[in-house]
């Protein structure tokens, strides 16, 4: 047990920095990625919160662990459904994952105060899982019809997403089994901290992409306006 | 449920290869979009490199035609109102003033014959370049002076008939249309062998509809396309590109009874309409 208990320190410790690396991305390129919106604003902002959370977690755990993990996975959820719905285009599409995030946290709030917690909130975490794949399938089937002529992975979303899609899939049996048997889970929560953390790694690449894709686009309206150097 | 309800490894493997089926899932998810994606945009550049070189093909196709127009012209200048005008002056020269009074009005009368001559040289050509009825009454009266021209020579029977036509196309479009209906009936002339053409036009749900009917040899929109790739048919890829120019369609098949051959040129109503 010693063995496992300091992979999962080492693993913890790696996640907890990893939620730096978007910030600090972010502070290096900020005059490029300031013009980019609010996709990248609301990573950085989740990355941040996140580390907090996480450098703070036996102390906010142990203040009140129902609160704790309520909050952790609405937050994620409103931060990973507010980046998706930036990403995604089509008006209709918007407005579904906007009801139906009112919803979840209707939901959310009913289920805080109604049901009896245990170890870890399954269920929301379960939704939450399945409304984001929703919402990442609306994102994808509607890029598919707009390809523009790009590698889907030339595109920075696609690895912030990805990121998303790995770490909730992934950590999806966990978060679900942790409500029945805590304690088989517990030997293999460390592999949940190593997709959080790939996830982290994808969308700091994401970040960086919207960094260069910045330079891009200053290129090409540096050459849309011919002659500019000799007014 | 029962499965989970079991006590430690159970779960344990429950918890594993559901983890290891959810990685797999999204591996394969994402490999097979990347897959799919590339496949799709090899698809469309291969599509849009056809269609490039279809272009090119078109482009040298309207260049060449444009070149033999120039040479014609040229021809028609200097071998016509060239050697014309040189006569005239021959009978224009110096000398005129020292010959009597009669040879002088003959030579007068001569020239006057000849720069009359050139004159409607002149004219030809250039109402060749642009038909004056089309630029003054229309595409309708165009086509039907074209038409009663044709049946006038007496070697074929001609007819052209207009059933809906009441407001004009933008001038340069049925300048397009003039030029792709002369090109089909030059074609039909030539080598289709044909006792009778017929056209006919009409509207019908937002389009415009001109219809040309003949008994003669033909060819159906296979071999249009077919041409249209190749090396020849200069004619055909110059009707192409100006049913491109208008945003048309032209259609080659032969008629229900298949005794007729008929092309259908289909315009948008639309965007002609102003």
């Amino acid at each position: 047990m010693p063995n496992l208990l300091t992979i999962e320190t080492i693993c913890f410790e790696v996640l907890k920095y990893s939620f730096l690396v978007p910030v600090l991305l972010f502070l290096v390129f900020y005059n490029k990625l300031k013009l980019r919106g609010y996709v990248t604003f609301s990573l950085v902002a989740y990355s941040l919160l996140f580390f907090l959370f996480l450098f703070f977690d036996k102390s906010l755990s142990d203040l009140n662990r129902h609160i704790y993990t309520t909050s952790y996975t609405t937050i994620e959820y409103i931060f990973f459904s507010w980046a998706l719905l930036l990403m995604i285009e089509n008006k209709r599409a918007k407005q579904l994952v906007v009801i139906l995030s009112i919803l979840f946290i209707i939901f959310q709030v009913t289920y805080f105060f109604t049901a009896k917690f245990k170890t870890i909130d399954s269920v929301p975490i379960g939704i939450e899982s399945i409304l984001i794949f929703t919402y990442v399938i609306l994102l994808f089937s509607e890029q598919f019809k707009n390809t523009k002529n790009k590698y889907i992975y030339q595109n920075p979303w696609f690895f912030i997403v990805t990121g998303i899609l790995i770490y909730l899939s992934c950590s999806f049996f966990f978060n679900i089994l942790a409500g029945i048997d805590k304690e088989s889970v517990r030997g293999y929560w460390f592999l949940t901290y190593i997709f959080e953390t790939i996830k982290n790694i994808l969308v700091s690449i994401g970040i960086y992409l919207y960094s260069s894709k910045s330079k891009d686009d200053a290129k090409k309206n540096s050459r849309s306006i011919p002659y500019l150097d000799m007014i | 449920m029962f499965f989970l309800q079991t006590n430690g490894p159970s779960v344990s493997t429950v918890l594993l290869l559901g983890t290891a089926g959810m990685v797999v899932l999204v591996v394969s998810i994402i490999i097979f979009l990347i897959m799919h994606q590339r496949r799709v945009l090899r698809f469309q550049n291969r599509i849009a490199q056809m269609e490039q070189e279809q272009q090119k093909i078109l482009l040298n196709a309207s260049i060449k035609l444009q070149e033999e127009e120039r040479q014609r012209l040229a021809a028609d200048l200097h071998d016509d109102a060239g050697p014309l005008l040189a006569t005239a002056r021959l009978y224009l020269n110096e000398n005129l003033v020292n010959q009597d009074k009669a040879t002088q009005l003959q030579a007068i009368f001569q020239a006057r014959q000849i720069i009359d001559d050139t004159i409607q040289l002149v004219r030809n050509i250039s109402h060749s370049l642009m038909p004056p009825t089309l630029k003054n009454f229309g595409l309708e009266s165009a086509i039907n002076d074209l038409f009663q021209k044709i049946s006038g020579s007496g070697t074929i029977n001609a007819s052209s008939r207009f059933h809906e036509y009441k407001e004009r196309l933008k001038e340069e479009k049925e300048l397009i249309i003039f030029r792709v209906v002369q090109e089909l009936i030059n074609n039909i002339l030539k080598h289709s062998n044909s006792s009778f053409i017929h056209l006919t036009q009409n509207v019908h749900a937002d389009k415009f509809y001109l219809r040309i009917h003949h008994d003669g040899r033909g060819i159906v929109q296979s071999d249009f396309d077919k041409l249209n790739k190749s090396n020849i048919g200069l004619g055909l890829k110059n009707i192409s590109s100006r049913m491109r120019l208008v945003q048309g369609n032209i259609n080659f098949e032969k008629d229900i009874s298949q005794t007729y051959y008929k092309v259908t040129i289909e315009l948008p109503k639309d965007e002609p309409y102003q």
